[in-house]
């Protein structure tokens, strides 16, 4: 595939001298940007009515101890045709500071203070530059992405504060909500600041489960992290296992075998039918409508049952690998999973009537936790929650991966951004999984499993790659290391992008309503925090 | 009539409505569970919860005051007091002396007002989020049920409950003005579902402190503080009931202490309340949870209704 040459065309024509190169990454065109002009460049590519593009991804990368430098890489995903487009600039000589793009770039906003907290390198110009990932009893200078920074140290534990942002006035009072939670969820801390009951700022705070998964690849094989990729967020282990693989899969130039990429999207569906099935009973139990819950709770758990019995894991961990994937699924177990979704799809239909049917139940989903296309663009959101909001994005038909050049989904897009929307997607997408399983189920070839993958040494070497998840893109980027070792791995679960939103779709909403807005989004912690 | 018979039948009207508060509790989550096709906990659950709770050592924040320790003892003796006022399974309940209707919503009130103290007391920001909701929905509860209420005391010429339910009980034709009745009913039903913290006004079986109402008060509560609480919970929830079910279906209920008729009395009226409280099970389960700025106009909607039922009764009278 060759992305976006118009589009550089045009910013070469727009900017001559910024640009000191222009190369590819296996088929995304990088521009090499001189480290003044970055900003300028970042704000015509997002801005230019014929560029448009949307930050994807922004990472850093310290290429000691081969050189002497870090590297910062921007993605943007460009409106036209959803082609991706590199931006790469250089800090050498000991540099330490960049320039920051996130006023005229906002979804740069928490990549940047995340490359601070973790490279030590400073975003010149951001407007909040609090610490984000290293919570304040992390010691001065400890930024653990840094190649001299030992991986398996016990840090020191000192004393510092985090400082809210304060709204003044009268009446005016602060809801501090976690890191510890009654229900049995992921640690996360909620700053509210109300008036009576109307949400004027919300604050997300999180960060709290930290692990270092990021360092940790470092210590890994390019051919054997993918159980730890699998473990990133517990809820996407096939999403983050094969985003993971197809990386490393570029960068060694291993061609998947057609049944391992039939195979892993019908994966990739099972993840995406429980987690959905399961969603939308939650939602419904926010809103005290607890019959629906128990009975999509009983359909989650005879997918995950389903899941058992095919691969031995509830959560579908252990099928992707690097080349292909582990499990078969004989043509017995594949008719098995039709009868069961056969089943499983005429009973969400029933449960489907009546949430259309319950009047009280649209009158707490509509309307409410509003999330306005504008917003949700600056904000580089996709998805669930994107397509809810207008943002026509889907990775499975704009850049296909495994199966699904050849079995395409029909993307689910509405305009309102409420919950209601962002339930009706999941809905739509139930019984769009489902479709494609049946019809993948139907096409398997028959072959190899999978491609040996032989090991080389390319230090430097990079590659992107991007997973349609239930939640949303997952992308990876993977650079290998000396003899097959992994030097930088960068992983982007959607919900690092789409926290910062759910502060803007809180605004304006009533207190008693935000859980209810948090379940539509259905964010990971784990994935956000890494 | 021997000196004792009253003593003992205030005895057995406290033993009665500390003994099947819990199993109506139980009972609306059996229908609850069953209806999502679960099998649910036992009807006996609560029971064994309240015995667990009182084991347990409660813990005490060191920001409370005394209010803290006293309210949940407060709001049990009120919503007590309050349910011994009112005719049970016996029209004529001995301590109806003691007070009329106007006494027994002000009882409730008082332990309102504790929990609401008790509630803002620790200072957690959840606690006094659910004081604040509460105050509002007492606030605009309290008028529904008082007018729904007087429409029945005027069709029966007295504020007394006794005097009431006796009177209705005795009637033919049970009930005088059908309409009126009916939507004074309808009232207090809705009052009944929002003072007692039931969907669709509140959601007792939520974890969601941000959309709690009652439970957000009583989050710092442990132990026997807690059992307590809990308890006049449930107690305030049969007050209600039995409320509804003696005012405006007072079938069955004893009219004499003769022993046949106080058998039938109390069986009638656990049949009745447990009844009720199958309804409000089923209630549960087919609506959500209303948006808390919609509670309100549902209450607003029993006091035009309880308004209306003071209307027929004037004009069906002639």
């Amino acid at each position: 595939m060759n992305d976006g040459s118009a589009a550089v065309e045009r910013i070469r024509g727009a900017f001559a001298l910024a640009i000191t190169d222009i190369g590819a990454v296996y088929g995304v065109p990088m521009l090499r940007v001189r480290k003044q002009d970055v900003p300028a460049v970042a704000r015509y590519i997002h801005t230019d009515p014929h560029v448009r593009g949307s930050l994807s991804l922004l990472w850093a990368v310290d290429h000691r101890p081969r050189e002497a430098r870090y590297e910062l890489c921007y993605l943007f995903t460009l409106a036209e045709r959803k082609d991706w487009l590199l931006l790469s600039v250089d800090l050498t000589g000991g540099e330490r500071e960049f320039l920051s793009i996130t006023p005229m770039v906002h979804a740069a906003k928490w990549y940047e203070r995340e490359i601070r907290d973790l490279f030590g390198l400073i975003p010149v110009g951001h407007p909040d530059l609090r610490r984000l990932v290293r919570h304040e009893h992390w010691p001065k200078g400890s930024h653990p992405l840094k190649k001299d920074f030992v991986w398996d140290q016990v840090l020191e534990r000192v004393q510092g504060e985090y400082v809210f942002r304060k709204i003044h006035g009268d009446g005016v009072f602060e809801i501090p909500v976690g890191p510890i939670h009654a229900g049995i969820i992921e640690p996360g801390h909620f700053r509210f600041s109300v008036a009576g009951e109307p949400i004027l700022q919300l604050e997300v705070r999180h960060f709290w489960k930290h692990r270092g998964v990021e360092k940790l690849f470092e210590q890994q094989r390019l051919t054997e992290a993918v159980p730890l990729a699998e473990r990133v967020s517990g809820d996407t282990s096939v999403g983050h296992s094969l985003a993971y693989c197809q990386a490393v899969e570029t960068l060694l130039g291993v061609t998947v075998p057609p049944r391992a990429r039939y195979l892993r999207s019908i994966f990739l569906e099972l993840e995406r039918l429980h987690n959905h099935i399961g969603d939308v009973g939650a939602i419904c139990n926010d809103t005290a409508y607890a019959l629906a819950h128990a009975h999509c709770g009983r359909m989650k758990e005879q997918l995950m049952q389903l899941n058992d019995r095919l691969t031995g894991s509830r959560f579908l961990r252990g099928v992707n690998r690097v080349g292909g994937v582990s499990r078969d699924l004989s043509g017995a177990q594949l008719s098995q999973v039709e009868e069961e979704l056969q089943a499983i799809e005429q009973e969400f239909a029933g449960i489907e009537h009546i949430l259309f049917a319950n009047a009280s139940l649209t009158e707490r989903l509509e309307n409410t936790g509003v999330l306005s296309e504008g917003i949700a663009w600056d904000h580089a959101v996709m998805g669930v929650v994107g397509r809810a909001s207008g943002i026509d994005r889907d990775l499975r038909r704009d850049r296909p991966f495994a199966a699904y050049r050849e079995c395409p989904p029909r993307v689910a897009v509405y305009r309102y951004g409420d919950v209601r929307a962002r339930m009706r997607v999941r809905l739509d997408e139930v019984h769009d999984s489902i479709r494609l399983i049946q019809t993948l189920r139907r096409q398997v070839p028959m072959g190899p499993l999978s491609t040996q993958a032989v090991e080389a040494s390319m230090p430097g070497q990079w590659a992107i790659a991007a997973v349609e998840g239930w939640r949303g893109e997952i992308l990876y980027v993977v650079m290998a290391g000396e003899e097959g070792r992994i030097h930088r791995c960068k992983v982007r679960d959607p919900s690092f992008v789409h926290w910062p939103a759910i502060q803007w779709a809180a605004l304006g909403n009533i207190v008693p309503d935000f859980p209810l807005i948090n379940k539509s989004f259905n964010l990971s912690y784990a994935g956000n925090d890494l | 009539m021997h000196v004792m018979v009253p003593v003992v039948l205030i005895v057995v009207q406290l033993i009665m409505l500390l003994a099947l508060a819990p199993f109506i509790v139980g009972v609306i989550r059996k229908i609850k569970a069953r209806l999502q096709c679960r099998r649910g906990a036992g009807l006996f659950q609560p029971y064994a919860d309240l015995a667990k709770l009182f084991r347990k050592q409660p813990v005490r924040s060191s920001t409370t005051s005394w209010i803290f320790t006293a309210a949940p003892y407060i709001v049990f003796a009120s919503t007590v007091a309050a349910g011994l006022l009112m005719p049970v399974f016996l029209s004529h309940t001995p301590l109806n002396f003691a007070g009329n209707i106007i006494a027994l919503v002000y009882l409730l009130a008082l332990g309102t007002f504790f929990l609401i103290l008790a509630g803002l007391d620790a200072g957690s920001a959840f606690g006094g989020m659910g004081s604040s909701r509460e105050a509002v929905i007492a606030t605009l509860a309290e008028p529904a049920m008082m007018l729904s209420i007087l429409a029945i005391a005027l069709t029966a010429g007295s504020t007394n409950l006794s005097t009431i339910v006796h009177q209705s009980a005795l009637l033919e034709d049970v009930v005088l003005a059908p309409p009126a009745h009916l939507m004074a009913l309808a009232a207090m039903f809705i009052v009944t579902l929002a003072e007692t913290g039931r969907v669709p006004v509140d959601n007792p079986a939520t974890h969601l402190e941000l959309t709690m109402i009652h439970e957000a008060m009583l989050l710092e509560y442990s132990g026997r503080y807690l059992a307590l609480m809990e308890w006049a919970a449930g107690i305030k929830l049969l007050v209600f009931l039995t409320l509804i079910v003696n005012v405006f279906a007072p079938w069955g209920i004893a009219t004499s202490v003769a022993p046949v008729a106080l058998a039938t009395g109390v069986v009638a009226y656990v049949l009745k309340v447990a009844g009720l409280a199958v309804v409000i099970g089923v209630i549960e389960s087919m609506f959500a949870k209303l948006r808390l700025f919609r509670v309100p106009e549902l209450l607003g909607a029993a006091f035009i209704l309880a308004l209306l039922a003071l209307v027929f009764f004037y004009t069906l009278r002639g």
